[in-house]
């Protein structure tokens, strides 16, 4: 993950729109400063979760695709953002991450999605519950501001993506997403 | 057959305009062919060797009279007035031009088709029995709950990016004609103890170059479980199946590293947690989707089964047709017909437009609108009438359709080899054609009696010569193609892997020795009654190893 604070701030696309990033992502082993949004890396997240004293004021954690979500499930409060990190666009590992957060755990803040994951996969994570996009791609952000969503707007799958509702009677399983019309 | 509704056919059109940008964006040079490759990847387009490659979806195999002349049409329009049906119940086109692609997709949603997941790492085709809904020997119609599946796994929104492909198999039947044991799932239904349906689930078989079969890894899952229990399996691979290595990244890895057990109780632990209402299949919807299913009203035709063994008797090419090409339905007067794509020194799989035209015409004439599509690369038309048999068998008599070959020496499965595939590295087709030249003669297969013969160009086994009772494997050795045989695979009930013999022999020698594996068979079977396989169980390789390497030194 990048740790250019500058880059993260112009970089952040959320709710159809690029917006200005509060957050600053901490290199491992590196102390918060109290006051600071800050992501922390995955175990020195769950260490100062575990002490519990030191916490900073917003925490967000650092999810690597080798971590297991289900590690964070007894410190959700204390946790305001989770940043999962696709270290390729085909390692869908992160796909799960999410989607245990949002419908396992109940986790209710923002997930974002970071790393090397492409325009054409972002769908499909606004639909595992992924809630915001770190853009460090040209060509994802080149598309992004083309307006190019590329997704098909029914669904074979009840989860948990915002704004899906039930499509019709039959078939309990059908989805169709009121946003897209 | 199933059909879509609106919203069915709704999804399948934004998934060519979704493709048709994909590829508009390769053609004007805003992909790279790198950045392209996952995303035609996910719509079934390959790069081969000479030219792309475009697989279609034939879910379960079934298809309607209208969509096989669709397909016939766009190999006559958009390839070389042929295409080719696969072990998986597919069909592909070998010619296909980029920018033509987005257009065949169209022109094949018009009658209900798709590339969806043909491709790619994530759930592929689900497939089952081609004989399903017809089978004497069925439990319950495995094609509902294929379709089922089918609708969870398209573009599912968490399984799209797996550690590597992912093959679903289900068999309804007492005799598995689904090769289930040899698929990353098989589901074979079960009667439950209360009198339902249920799933035993077996995990982890493939192919490959490190071939395993498939582990029961539950029992009697029940109808309604289904889909939570494979979003279970399916999460336990996305999260702990191996990423670092693409040979190793198949679940029957991960089953084999983990251990049987550990597996089975991640996987029950993560199905415990993971249940969810909403992923139920109500007993009303899979009677519901199931009616889509329902036995045709059948005719009634007593007296063409009776007038059957007379022209049988005055027609010796045909009854021999009868006797290899058609299997029991539920119906007494009713049979299943297999059209065989295996004409001596043919090319195992591939149709020609005016045949699949020919045998969508005869699917509506005789037999209520059905084909399918076998793994074996044949065709099937499920119910047909016994007293329209002989009209049907002089039809496909004059299109070079009529080979009586079901289950013998040349009913070849073949994958396509070093002459399309850019995985290859030997040829199959010619070495297919080349054993049914050699073997084609009626009376010589019939001697040599029920076998499988399986050919695949590399050791991704698209050919499944792992399970043939003798496979063919084609290895490069030095720029040179060689062929090794393995003797004793099976993909039915009792799957096994075949036993390489020893080293391999260039394509000359390997249809001798072939023959000479065949020969010392006859010299060995207990009676007529004692087929190959039984054969080679009861005596093991080493007699053929004797025949093939008599100075034993290249013998495995």
């Amino acid at each position: 993950m990048s740790n250019n604070a500058e880059n993260i701030r112009s970089s952040l696309w959320k709710d159809g729109a690029f917006v200005s990033d509060e957050w600053v992502s901490l290199a491992a082993g590196e102390s918060p400063v109290r006051n600071e949004k800050v992501f922390v890396a995955f175990a020195d997240a769950l260490a100062l979760l575990e002490d519990g004293a030191s916490l900073p004021s917003s925490l967000g954690v650092i999810v690597g695709a080798d971590d297991d979500v289900n590690d964070l499930a007894p410190y959700l409060d204390h946790i305001e953002a989770v940043a999962i990190d696709f270290p390729g666009f085909g390692d869908g590992r992160g796909f799960s991450s999410s989607r245990l957060l949002r419908e396992r755990h109940g986790f209710k803040g923002e997930i974002r999605a970071v790393g090397n994951y492409i325009l054409d996969q972002m769908p499909l994570l606004v639909r595992c519950g992924v809630s915001s996009f770190l853009v460090t791609s040209e060509k994802v952000k080149a598309g992004l501001l083309r307006g190019e969503w590329p997704e098909v707007t029914t669904y074979y799958q009840p989860v948990a993506g915002d704004g899906e509702t039930p499509a019709g009677q039959l078939r309990p399983w059908l989805r169709h997403n009121a946003k897209a019309g | 057959m199933y059909r879509y509704d609106e919203f069915d056919a709704a999804f399948v059109r934004q998934r060519v305009e979704q493709f048709r940008n994909q590829v508009g964006r390769r053609i004007s040079g805003e992909l790279t062919e790198d950045e392209f490759k996952p995303l035609r990847l996910m719509n079934g387009l390959y790069l081969q060797l000479h030219a792309y490659m475009l697989r279609i979806a034939i879910p379960y195999g079934t298809l309607n009279s209208h969509q096989l002349h669709k397909l016939a049409d766009v190999a006559t329009k958009y390839d070389r007035g042929y295409a080719h049906f696969t072990t998986r119940q597919n069909v592909q086109y070998n010619w296909p031009t980029l920018s033509d692609t987005p257009d065949i997709l169209a022109e094949l949603a018009e009658v209900d088709m798709h590339a969806i997941q043909t491709s790619g790492n994530c759930i592929r085709n689900v497939t089952t029995d081609h004989f399903a809904g017809a089978a004497h020997d069925e439990i319950a119609d495995p094609r509902v709950y294929a379709e089922i599946i089918r609708q969870w796994s398209s573009l599912h929104p968490e399984f799209s990016f797996l550690p590597r492909k992912f093959k679903i198999a289900i068999n309804g039947a007492r005799k598995d004609r689904a090769a289930i044991r040899v698929h990353d799932i098989g589901l074979q239904l079960v009667e439950t103890k209360d009198g339902g349906v249920g799933f035993d689930v077996y995990i982890g078989g493939g192919q490959g170059r490190t071939p395993m079969i498939g582990k029961l890894v539950a029992e009697a899952v029940a109808e309604a479980d289904i889909l939570n229990y494979l979003e279970a399996v399916l999460r336990v691979y996305n999260r702990y199946g191996r990423r670092d290595n693409k040979y190793k990244a198949r679940i029957k890895i991960l089953v084999h590293e983990t251990g049987l057990e550990q597996l089975q109780a991640d996987i029950a632990e993560e199905y415990a947690l993971a249940k969810s209402s909403l992923l139920d299949v109500p007993q009303t919807e899979i009677d519901r989707i199931n009616a889509y299913f329902a036995m045709p009203e059948l005719r009634t035709d007593k007296v063409g089964a009776d007038a059957l063994a007379r022209l049988r008797v005055q027609n010796a090419g045909f009854s021999r047709w009868v006797s290899r090409n058609t299997h029991a339905h539920k119906v007494d007067d009713h049979v299943s017909v297999t059209i065989s794509l295996k004409p001596v020194g043919g090319v195992p799989g591939d149709a020609t437009d005016a045949q699949m035209h020919l045998v969508a015409d005869l699917a509506s004439r005789y037999g209520y609108d059905e084909i399918r599509v076998s793994h074996e690369q044949n065709l099937v038309l499920p119910h047909v009438a016994k007293g329209d048999l002989l009209t049907i068998y002089e039809a496909l008599v004059e299109a070079d359709l009529a080979e009586a070959n079901v289950g013998l020496v040349t009913d070849i499965i073949a994958c396509p080899g070093l002459d399309y595939c850019a995985l290859a590295n030997a040829r199959s087709i010619p070495i297919a054609q080349a054993i049914s030249n050699r073997l084609g003669d009626p009376a010589r297969q019939q001697e040599i009696g029920p076998v499988t013969l399986n050919i695949s160009g590399c050791i991704n086994a698209c050919g499944h010569h792992h399970v043939g009772h003798i496979g063919i494997l084609g290895v490069d050795k030095k720029g040179e193609e060689l062929y090794q045989l393995t003797l004793g695979g099976a993909a039915d009930e009792h799957t096994s892997i075949g036993t390489i013999l020893g080293r391999g022999f260039d394509a000359e020698e390997l249809i001798d020795a072939v023959e000479l594996v065949l020969d010392t068979y006859l010299g060995l079977r207990l009676n007529k009654d004692e087929i190959f396989i039984e054969a080679y169980r009861r005596v093991g390789p080493q007699p053929f190893k004797d025949a093939l390497y008599p100075n034993g030194k290249q013998a495995a």
